[in-house]
Parts: structure tokens; sequence; C-alpha cells
């Protein structure tokens, strides 16, 4: 009895795995081309150079960082989240020409 | 029900090939259909592996001996909740215990992703998985199956060995076990990045609340172990620096480092490679943990084969250090980051220095355990490395550890400047200063437990610091009043103060590891009754002596009237106990605990008229271990809840 029970379950189960490939296949990966992949490595530039921003915002409100240094260091990812945004800009510019 | 487990095992073992089967058709034929097929076969594998885990419990719960695994950790006699934990008392039943978990936790891998469409990443994270879990499945049918079976039926059982009916043991090896099996999850998302070139946090970011929550499983089943070791050993310590005791920790320590260092990867996007590296390791050490425990290894390394298992865990261990250190190699280019921290005042500097700290403790403490087994192979002579060994070499690093957990939340991300640190420094500077002038002061000497003190109170004042310097401005900027803002702050900065919280609960537990080691006293005298002893400021007087039975084991136990300047205060009772089946008695410790101190009291001995011997030891400030390690585990939870508004 436990055995035919058993075997029921495992063909159920059996069924239950196989199911979907027997559906209409679709594809798993679209391949990212350059241009992609680039724009996704700016946006996370762009991320982390704002986050940076947040960050020591934090630390001076904290105190953990002097003014100087935060103003030194808020250019700094400014201007690497500034330009990770015009990279951005030209790709999408380039994009669209093409 | 025999066969019917044996088949549930064989069952789930085809359900995760043909998973990983389905997973690669998958990839090569760029399917969705077949992954989604391969997701199934693991959530088959999940039934299966439950069909047979619950048969097993079956088998025990209506003591069928037949089968050897029954009959060696149980008896009819067992209390019920102990032969439903019997189950993992054995290499047979962990091993069962492992996969059960293992695919429980894939399930929640797949469920936890089911709104998430398939990419490029997700079917190499299962196959992973499927391929750990696989090993262990094959392990359960072909080498160390539980359903095993006598070829005659005993009349009864041998038992559950006296010192594992303990409640701490009921829950000790599970927790352990989620700890260890939980860190497969990170290691497979980490392959799969490496594999698929995915450079970016991403994976870090998934399984954040799997790092997190192994760690506090892995806590909890270190701190049950060693609760488990104070309360049935009866030696009076809670860790011997024992090879099994190891075996759990250096992962502890790997994935402690990690842990930190995935912050500085998901805020900075630097320390890629290293991430990778300590994950890898975490992971590694987790399986060499089962397999230093479960080889036989440790007896001796003649033992090695003894197990049949030795042989295939080395295997397995060879084939993932290799295979990962060979991805990371070729993804080397992709992860390696350039220019990772600006300052050497910094928080990612403290966090590197933490890193070095933690991985050498790491490595101390897996050179003093295997260093056994190498000089026996170079030598012949098994030469063991004791405690002093460990204590000599960790308590150091130990206490760096600990002034690091104390300067790192006062230093800023990215840069701080000596100004800054001198501000931030002043009182938790101060509140250590006060507490070694407080120490000295009532004679504490001892320049370990000294530092460890003074230390402790710099982290409990900077974690105090930080969280009163938010309350202060949360009020100004909302108008709230302390205890909301104090509770507004602990929940809507969890992660952060959960962190905190795990740094004070380590403080407390410094405490009372230094109060309990350095200041501890211990006495053994025998009394007949009537008759008293004296240790510390405590008189125990032997009151009376009785015999009874319960469940499956006669107790003597010895009434004990505790006296403190000449007033009774309470009463303890320490037992001697005779278990059906077993070899030796043992002894059950009474214990009394304040935040003052432990009073433990054993009974080795019982002699002509109930003539008793007392070993009887006062412990300082010990039950601060226990609340400590729960603070741990508290400030790990509450860092891992998630938050709506990220997930939004």
């Amino acid at each position: 009895m436990e055995i035919a029970i058993l075997v029921v379950i495992s063909i159920a189960l059996f069924i239950y795995t196989l199911w979907p490939s027997f559906k209409v296949a679709e594809p798993l990966i679209v391949e990212l081309d350059l241009r992609q992949r680039r724009r996704r490595l700016l946006e996370q530039e762009k991320k982390h150079n704002l986050k940076a921003i947040k960050d020591i915002d934090f630390e001076l409100a904290t105190g953990k960082i002097s003014e100087a240094d935060h103003e030194e260091l808020k250019m700094l990812y400014s201007l690497k989240a500034a330009e990770a945004i015009e990279a951005e800009k030209r790709l999408a510019d380039e994009s669209s020409d093409a | 029900m025999i066969t019917f487990g044996i088949l549930s095992q064989l069952a789930a073992l085809f359900f995760t090939l043909l998973s990983m089967g389905l997973l690669l058709a998958g990839l090569g034929r760029n399917n969705v259909r077949l992954v989604e097929s391969g997701k199934r076969g693991l959530l088959s594998a999940l039934a299966a592996t439950t069909l047979a885990s619950i048969a097993l419990a079956y088998l025990f719960l209506t003591d069928n001996f037949q089968v050897e695994y029954v009959a060696s950790y149980s008896d009819r006699a067992l209390p019920i909740f102990y032969k439903a934990t019997a189950f993992w008392a054995g290499q047979k039943g962990s091993l069962l215990f492992w996969a059960w978990v293992l695919s429980l936790f894939i399930g929640l891998v797949i469920f936890s992703n089911r709104k998430e469409p398939d990419d490029r990443n997700t079917p190499y994270v299962y196959l992973v998985m499927a391929g750990t879990l696989s090993f262990f499945l094959f392990l359960l049918c072909v080498i160390s199956n539980p359903f095993d079976t006598l070829n005659f039926m005993p009349r009864d059982g041998q038992g559950l060995n006296p010192m594992l009916q303990n409640p701490g043991m009921i829950f000790h090896p599970p927790t352990l076990f989620l700890g260890y099996i939980g860190f497969t999850v990170p290691f497979a998302y980490a392959i799969a990045a490496m594999i698929t070139g995915s450079s970016d946090a991403s994976w870090i970011r998934k399984t954040r609340v799997w790092n997190v929550l192994s760690w506090v499983f892995l806590s909890i089943g270190i701190i049950l172990g060693g609760q488990w070791a104070y309360v049935e050993l009866g030696w009076g310590g809670y860790w011997a620096w024992d090879p099994v005791e190891n075996a759990s920790f250096i992962p502890w320590l790997v994935s402690t480092a990690f842990i930190h260092t995935a912050i500085i990867q998901e805020r900075r996007g630097v320390m890629k490679v290293w991430n990778m590296v300590l994950v890898q390791l975490t992971f590694i050490l987790c399986i060499f943990g089962t397999y230093l425990v479960r080889s036989g290894i440790l007896q001796s390394v003649h033992d090695f084969g003894a197990t049949g298992l030795g042989g295939y865990f080395l295997l397995f261990l060879i084939v993932i250090t290799v295979g990962g250190v060979y991805l990371l190699a070729e993804s080397y280019s992709e992860f390696k980051t350039p220019g990772s921290v600006e300052s050497y005042l910094s928080r990612e500097s403290t966090f590197l220095f933490n890193n070095v700290i933690l991985l050498a403790l790491a490595f101390a403490t897996l050179l003093g355990t295997v260093f056994p087994i190498l000089s026996e192979v170079v030598t012949g002579n098994k030469i063991t490395v004791g405690q002093p060994f460990f204590n000599q070499v960790n308590t150091p690093l130990f206490l760096l550890l600990i002034l690091l957990t104390g300067i790192c939340p006062l230093i800023g991300w990215r840069k701080a400047t000596v100004s800054n640190l001198r501000r931030n420094f002043l009182f938790p500077g101060i509140v250590a200063l006060l507490s070694g002038i407080v120490m000295v002061a009532f004679g504490i000497r001892q320049t370990y437990a000294l530092l460890a003190f003074v230390l402790a109170a710099f982290v409990g004042g900077t974690i105090i610091q930080e969280y009163v310097t938010a309350i202060l401005s949360r009020k100004k900027l909302t108008g709230e009043s302390s205890p909301g803002a104090a509770v507004k702050i602990l929940w809507k900065m969890r992660r952060r103060y959960g962190g905190h919280i795990v740094h004070f609960g380590l403080a407390m537990m410094v405490v009372g590891i230094a109060a309990s080691s350095a200041y501890k006293l211990e006495k053994q005298a025998t009394l007949k009754q009537g008759e008293t002893m004296t240790i510390g400021d405590f008189t125990l007087e032997y009151e009376g002596f009785r015999q009874y039975e319960k469940y499956n084991r006669t107790i003597y136990a010895a009434r004990l009237g505790v006296f403190r300047d000449g007033k009774r205060i309470d009463e303890m009772e320490a037992e001697r106990r005779y278990y059906v089946n077993a070899k030796q008695p043992t002894t059950e410790v009474a214990i009394r605990s304040t935040l003052a101190q432990d009073l433990y009291v054993t009974m080795p001995g019982i002699g002509q008229g109930n003539e008793i011997t007392l070993k009887v030891a006062i412990n300082p400030l010990l039950i601060w271990i226990w609340f400590g390690s729960g603070l741990m585990v508290v400030g790990g939870v509450l860092a891992i809840i998630p938050s709506r508004r990220r997930e939004s």
C-alpha cells in the first residue's frame, strides 16, 4: 500500500515537473549587446555616486566628517555622477540616431 | 515504511538529477520552459525528501528497531520528544536532515523569486544548489542510508546518549545545520555571478537576508552548544576549543567578515573579488566542518574511511574549491575594482582591519583544530593542541576585534579627519577610562580581563552615543518625544541599529567571558548529611537525599541549602542519573544564576550512607554571556526584517 502511494505521488510529481517543458519554447536569455552593457554600467556608476553624496551628507550631519572634506568629496562625487549622466545621454542619442 | 523511506530518497535523487539535466538543457537551448521544469524538479525533490524524513521520524516514533539507525539511537523508554530529535543524533539522520533542509531552502529561494523572470543567472543558481543537494542525496542512497536494516529484530534499541537527552540538544544541531546549509544560497548566487560575469552587487543584495539569517542560525547553534556544555557536561565551562566546536566557529568567523565587506560592496561597489573569496570560503568551511565531524578523521587519520564518508566529502571539497578558484581566476578582470579605499581614516578601512583579524582568528583556530591530524600524517604521532594555544593566540586578536567594534561606528564612510575623531571618541573614551579606573579600584588586576572590561565599556559607550545622537537629531527634526524617536529610529533604521545591537550583545558577552574565565572560584568537598562547605560568600548545607524514577532514568538527588551571611537564601538540588541502557551514570548540574554570578554545583560521587562529593564553582557574570548572545541574535533578526518601502 505504502509503495503504491509513493508510486502515485512520484508519477504526479514527474508530470508536474515536465509539464512546462511541453509548452511552446520561449527564450531565456536576451543577450545584452555592448551598448546595453555600457548603459547598465553607467547606470550603476550614477547610482553609486548619487548614493555616495547622500552618505557624506549623513556623515556631515552626524559629525563624522569635516565641512571641508564634505565639500571636497561632494564635488568629486557630483562630477563623477554628472559624467555618468552625460555619457548615458550621449549613448541614448546615439541609439536614437541609429 | 522502510521501503517507503528508501524509495523516497531515491526519488529525491532522481528528481534532483532530472532537474539538473533540465536546467542545463534550458541553458543550452535557451528555453525558459526547460528552466521552469528544472525548478519544478527541485520542488519535487523537496516533496520526496520530506516524505523520506517523515518515514524516518515515523520509524523512530513507532520503535522500529529493525532499522539499524533507530536501534542505535533510540529505545522504548526514551521520552517521545527525544525520540523525534534522535532523528539527527547520528551521522545518517544528520545527512537526511541536511538534504531535507537544503531542499527546503531551495524551495524558499524559488518561492522568493517567483515574481522575477528567469534571467541568465537563475539556472546557474539552481544548478549549484541542485549539485550540492545531489551530493548529499547520493551519500544517503549509496553510502550512508538511514533506512539500512538489521537482519534480526532487537527487543529494544541501544538508546540515546544520556548527555544528548537535554533540551539544548533538541535545538542545537538543527540550528547549526540551518546555518551551514543556508550559506549554500549566497555561494550559489556568487558562483552564478562569476559564470555570467555579473559584476554588480545584485547577488549581494539578493542574498543579504540569507547571509545574515544563516549567520543568525549559526550563532544560535554555537550558543546552544555552549549552553548545553555548561549545563550538561558538568565541568563548569561552556567552551573548550573542542574540534567539533571549532568546526562551527571557523565558518562563523569568516561569514562575519563577509557580512561586513558585503556592506562595502553594496554601498561603494568595491571589494568584489574579496567578497567572492569570502563567500566561497564560508561555504567551503561549512562543508569542511561537516567533513571534520562526520568523517571520523578527528579520532585518527586511520579512521578517515571508517564512516565511508571521508573520501566523498574530500572529493566534494576539492571540486568546490578548485571550481571556485578557477571561476574566480576566469572572471577576475570583470570583478577587479581599482582604487577601493579613499582614506585610511574611514569606515571602509576599519572594516578591512576587522576582516584581517577575523580571518587571522579563523586561520589560528583552523590550524589548532587540524594540527593533530597534520602531525599524525607527518610524524605518525598525534600531537593535540589544547586550550592554552587557542587562548594565547586568540585572546589578543579578540581584544583587537572588540576595539575595532567600538571604533568602527565612530568613523564615517569614505573619509574622516582627526578633529572629527577626537570629538566622536571623547564620550566613549571617557566611559572606557572611568570603567578602567573603577575596575582597578575594585581590585581587577588581570591584564586581559581588565582590557576586556575597558574595551567592552568603550563599545557600549560608542553605541549609546550613536543612539542618543540619533534620537536627539530626530527629536529636533520631527518634534517627537524621546521614547517615540527612540522606537522610530530603531525601526526605520533597523539594519544599522540591528548591527549596533549585535555589537552591544558582543560587548556583554566579552564582559561575561572575561569575568567568568579570570575570576572563577572552584572547590570540592565530601559531605555527610547536615555538614556544610563554604565558597566565596556562599555556604552550602547538605540537607537531604532522595531517590526516584522518572521517564527512562533513576535519579539520586541531594538537596542543598544555600546560605549567605548566615541567612538561607535558596535551595538547590544536584543529581546523579542512571539511564536505562546507559553504561555510566551522568551528573546533572544545579545552577543558581543571578546577574552577578552563577553558583554551579555538580555531584561527581555518592558514597556510603549517602555521603556526597560536591564540586562547586562560582562563575562571575556568566549569565551576561547568554544575555549578550541573545541580544546578538535579536540584532541580527532586526537587521533582516524587510522594508516595505524598499521593496516597492
